[in-house]
């Protein structure tokens, strides 16, 4: 780096609570970019009774993301944001466009899993064989039909051109996320459990993930 | 026109052996192909996928009508979708046919065609801010759908207990939110000097809500005359008069 220079590096600053949840994705983007980043995790208390109320993040929500003073909300376009600064937007704007719509169908797929989820940590009260069988498989295994057909016309390992993208990191961290609270989800999806394996073997996102606060 | 016959093909094609023929046929296709190949870049066939009516297709039909960018609506039946079904990325429609390949998600569709057309913000930032509108926006939707769809005769429930439990709350949410933008912006847009997408998107949504449910935004005086703002623009306008559905 050229210290003298250091005045002209873009000085970014995220704002999230102490989760990986909507703000991984973002954390990830900076790790693979090898970009600094200041990463501020926030306490439930200090978001109710102070930052919200001083109304600077734009939707009163978080995450946000600080570039140089100007604040963007809302994790996707945060994502999509670095992503295409970065280079992990996808390479042409045809490939931009699938990236963004596995990102807007993950969005779609992941509300109706909440129950299931939360009951597993056990802030809900279902009941779980129920759910699993009517909800969480079925819905699971929908979405990924649709995305190891991604997988397969790609031929690459990721699911959109020939490098990762931002949608391959959005999918492996869901794979994480459930896996830990089912080791058995993707056993019957070797691909995704490929592809899983692959994204988080990247080296930079690697190290991000050995030595990233256990949430 | 002597002059045209001895510098032409055609001398060739008629007056020459059977292997200039060919080269000259070789030749002629080489240059069809190209030139299909350029008209493509520069003219790329759209089709949108969707059914009947205005729902999902509604906002990217929009984009194409506001970017002047010419587009075939296919309108797809409750017969024929189950099979063309199988063909979709996802399983579902919108979907975007460009010369052959889909697209689809409705967001992706119109940031797709947007951004050729500067229709998406004119910096990363003000791009940036546009998505952030709009996911804002589907936020608003998933909540508001609750009551929503039930007032528009899908599902089963009370609409009014749905209107005050998840109406109101979420359009209380929402809407302070793109006034302080507007305001903030001073443009009269949401985002920049120009209109972007998301204007379109909340335009559309909020003719819809007063349509349908009138007096609904009418502590929202603001974001009304955005949305007439936004239908007054000529192209646009014209699509809203002429639309199919």
């Amino acid at each position: 780096i050229d210290c003298t220079n250091v005045s002209a590096m873009t000085k970014y600053t995220l704002y999230y609570f102490n989760l990986r949840a909507r703000a991984e994705v973002v954390r990830q983007l900076f790790a693979l970019a090898g970009e600094p980043f200041e990463d501020v995790r926030v306490t439930f208390e200090e978001w109710e009774n102070t930052i919200k109320q001083r109304g600077e993040m734009p939707f009163d929500a978080l995450p946000v993301l600080d570039v140089d003073g100007t604040k963007i909300a809302q994790s996707m376009a945060i994502a999509r944001f670095l992503a295409r600064k970065f280079g992990y937007a996808g390479k042409s704007l045809y490939e931009q466009s699938l990236v963004d719509s596995i990102a807007d169908q993950y969005a779609d797929f992941y509300p109706p899993l909440s129950p299931y989820r939360n009951t597993l940590l056990g802030l809900d009260n279902q009941d779980l064989e129920k759910l699993l069988l009517a909800d969480l498989r079925p819905q699971r295994d929908e979405f990924f039909g649709y995305l190891v057909r991604f997988l397969r016309q790609s031929g690459s390992g990721f699911l959109v051109g020939q490098s990762v993208t931002f949608a391959d990191l959005l999918i492996a961290e869901h794979v994480t996320t459930f896996k830990s609270i089912d080791p058995h989800y993707v056993r019957e999806w070797p691909e995704i459990e490929q592809h899983w394996a692959k994204i988080r073997a990247i080296p930079n996102l690697a190290k991000w993930i050995s030595e990233r606060p256990k949430t | 026109s002597t002059f045209l016959f001895k510098t032409s093909p055609f001398p060739l094609l008629f007056f020459s052996n059977f292997h200039s023929k060919v080269s000259f046929f070789v030749e002629f296709l080489t240059i069809c192909i190209k030139l299909r190949g350029y008209c493509r870049r520069i003219m790329p066939e759209y089709k949108l996928h969707y059914f009947g009516i205005r729902g999902l297709g509604e906002v990217p039909r929009q984009i194409f009508a506001l970017a002047e960018v010419k587009f075939e609506n296919v309108a797809v039946t409750r017969e024929d979708w189950p099979e063309f079904k199988k063909k979709t990325p996802f399983g579902q429609m919108p979907v975007l046919e460009v010369d052959g390949k889909f697209i689809p998600q409705s967001f992706a569709i119109a940031r797709f065609i947007a951004s050729q057309h500067g229709l998406a913000g004119k910096t990363p930032f003000e791009a940036a801010w546009v998505d952030a509108l709009a996911d804002q926006w589907k936020d608003f939707q998933n909540d508001f759908k609750k009551f929503w769809y039930l007032k528009l005769g899908f599902g089963e429930g009370d609409v009014d207990a749905a209107k005050v439990e998840h109406g109101i709350p979420a359009r209380d949410k929402f809407f302070p939110l793109v006034v302080k933008q507007l305001k903030k912006n001073g443009s009269g847009f949401l985002v920049g000097d120009a209109v972007t997408w998301v204007d379109v998107l909340v335009a559309n949504a909020v003719a819809d809500l007063e349509e349908k449910e009138a007096g609904f935004l009418a502590e929202y005086p603001e974001v009304v005359a955005h949305q007439k703002k936004v239908h007054a623009i000529p192209a646009l306008k014209k699509w809203l008069e002429t639309r199919p559905y």
